[in-house]
């Protein structure tokens, strides 16, 4: 569908669903148009300078995509702006624990109360798990996206088979699973760590 | 592939009564089926690790296109001359980013009055004779207030690296001056000790060696070993202000202060400040 001609302003369900189709195209100008009034309500609040703040809305901003991508937010009863605070408030709260102490006042946002914020927690994230990063592109171009569309994206096979040009789903399935029998064969030949790949 | 699919099912929550039950049992007396299990979900787990990736990664891009298009703003480039028509804009945002431009031009106002202010207090201060103190802020003394010793931490010695050894010793009784040739000994020999290298290159800057010191920095950071890049990174902008070479030094205290977590980075944002 050509976004160049949409000339309304979107609903929120109209927004989350575009998102988790995989539409990108939705997700930078609700970076951009709720970037400074972000930054100042953060650096006025809790006493950060810019970059700070940057980085917590950076932050909070990805994991409104996460949890919207993974399902784990279908609707939305707030302003995606006020969403956007609220998150952005855990995080300081969270991420931030030792430097961000203040107590800040906002709307009640009932999704948040059950938001994940693990997206960020580097200590879950196992070596292993790291490495695969870095067998992705020893893959090749075509099984790296057929992966990611399946597994991070949540895309069905119909569309990953669309996307790719293949003739069917029962085609894009196989190449999927072939895909990840190449990937795991790469990593048991391999053996690698994280360090050998990373360095 | 029967039995790839099971596991993605079972790792999905999707097998459900009878067939979970089963797979469990079969779990539980199959060790090689457990590990088959444990390896997959990793795999997955480890894909949409990099999905994520990615996409920090992109939001971080619009991040920097958006900051430095505000510094543009700032210095009074209008908004249509930075940034292309962003004709996919589906949200409406045009009403924001006008506003936004307004407020920034009001800022630009203020900022105006400051200058004027500030250049008519160096013209107070120049009048009563204190020049010497604004001209002595220099590159030079900036290096000076912001160079440190660094501990040599991670330097393994040992026996069969007696100039290492005689070189850390020096250099952390801070002569620098009789620990360079000690280093430069050791390092013709074992040119890809990146700790060496980091300590060597801080020696060599202490005293002044910055044509020594930066490619020994450059090389610690292209080695991308993360217990030292970041110092290396820090005492090579030191190093390019020590030369007088304030625009690589504005460049890389920039990227310092971009990257979250940054062990150096408070200290990168101070030195910018001072810096402009």
């Amino acid at each position: 569908m050509a976004l160049n001609n949409v000339n309304k302003v979107l609903s929120n369900e109209e927004i989350l669903q575009r998102i988790k189709a995989g539409d990108e195209r939705a997700l930078s100008p609700i970076y951009e148009a709720n970037r400074r009034p972000f930054l100042k309500w953060a650096m006025w609040h809790y006493k950060c300078d810019e970059y700070d703040a940057a980085d917590v809305y950076q932050k909070a901003f990805s994991i409104f995509y996460f949890n919207v991508k993974d399902g784990k937010l279908q609707t939305l009863s707030s302003k995606i702006e006020t969403y956007l605070f609220a998150v952005g408030k855990r995080v300081f709260q969270e991420l931030y624990r030792d430097k961000h102490r203040q107590s800040v006042k906002l709307d009640e946002v009932p999704e948040v109360s059950q938001l994940d914020l693990s997206y960020f927690d580097k200590e879950k994230q196992t070596q292993q798990q790291l490495v695969v990063e870095t067998l992705l592109s020893k893959l090749g171009e075509a099984c790296s996206t057929v992966l990611k569309m399946f597994y991070y994206h949540h895309f069905t096979m119909q569309s990953i088979a669309e996307d790719m040009g293949y003739k069917n789903d029962l085609v894009a399935k196989k190449k999927k699973y072939e895909c990840l029998q190449k990937l795991k064969s790469i990593a048991a030949e391999g053996n690698y760590s994280a360090d050998d790949l990373l360095n | 592939m029967e039995r790839t699919e099971q596991i993605e099912m079972y790792l999905e929550g999707q097998l459900q009564g009878a067939d979970l039950s089963t797979f469990e049992q079969e779990m539980k007396q199959d060790a090689a089926l457990q590990n088959e299990v444990a390896e997959y979900k990793e795999l997955i787990q480890g894909i949409r690790i990099a999905g994520q990736h990615e996409f920090v990664h992109l939001v971080h891009t619009w991040e920097k296109n958006l900051a430095a298009a505000d510094v543009l703003a700032e210095k009074g480039i209008t908004d249509t001359q930075v940034s292309p028509d962003d004709s996919s804009n589906v949200m409406g945002s045009a009403g924001p980013k006008i506003v936004e431009m307004t407020s920034v031009k009001k800022e630009s106002r203020f900022k105006m009055l400051y200058m004027l202010a500030a250049a008519a207090c160096v013209f107070v201060l120049i009048g009563v004779g204190v020049v010497q103190f604004v001209g002595g802020n220099t590159d030079a003394q900036l290096f000076n207030q912001n160079f440190t010793h660094l501990q040599a931490t991670f330097v393994e010695r040992d026996d069969s690296s007696s100039y290492l050894t005689e070189a850390v010793d020096l250099y952390e009784k801070k002569q620098y001056a009789a620990a360079n040739p000690k280093f430069d000994a050791f390092l013709a020999k074992d040119p890809n000790n990146i700790a060496a290298s980091l300590y060597a290159g801080i020696s060599h800057l202490a005293v002044g060696e910055t044509g020594k010191a930066i490619p020994l920095f450059q090389k610690v950071i292209a080695d991308q070993n993360e217990n030292y890049t970041e110092s290396a990174q820090w005492y090579l902008a030191l190093s390019y202000l020590k030369n007088g070479d304030k625009n690589s030094a504005k460049a890389l205290l920039e990227e310092i202060r971009n990257t979250p977590g940054h062990e150096k980075r408070e200290a990168a944002k101070h030195l910018l400040r001072r810096l402009k």
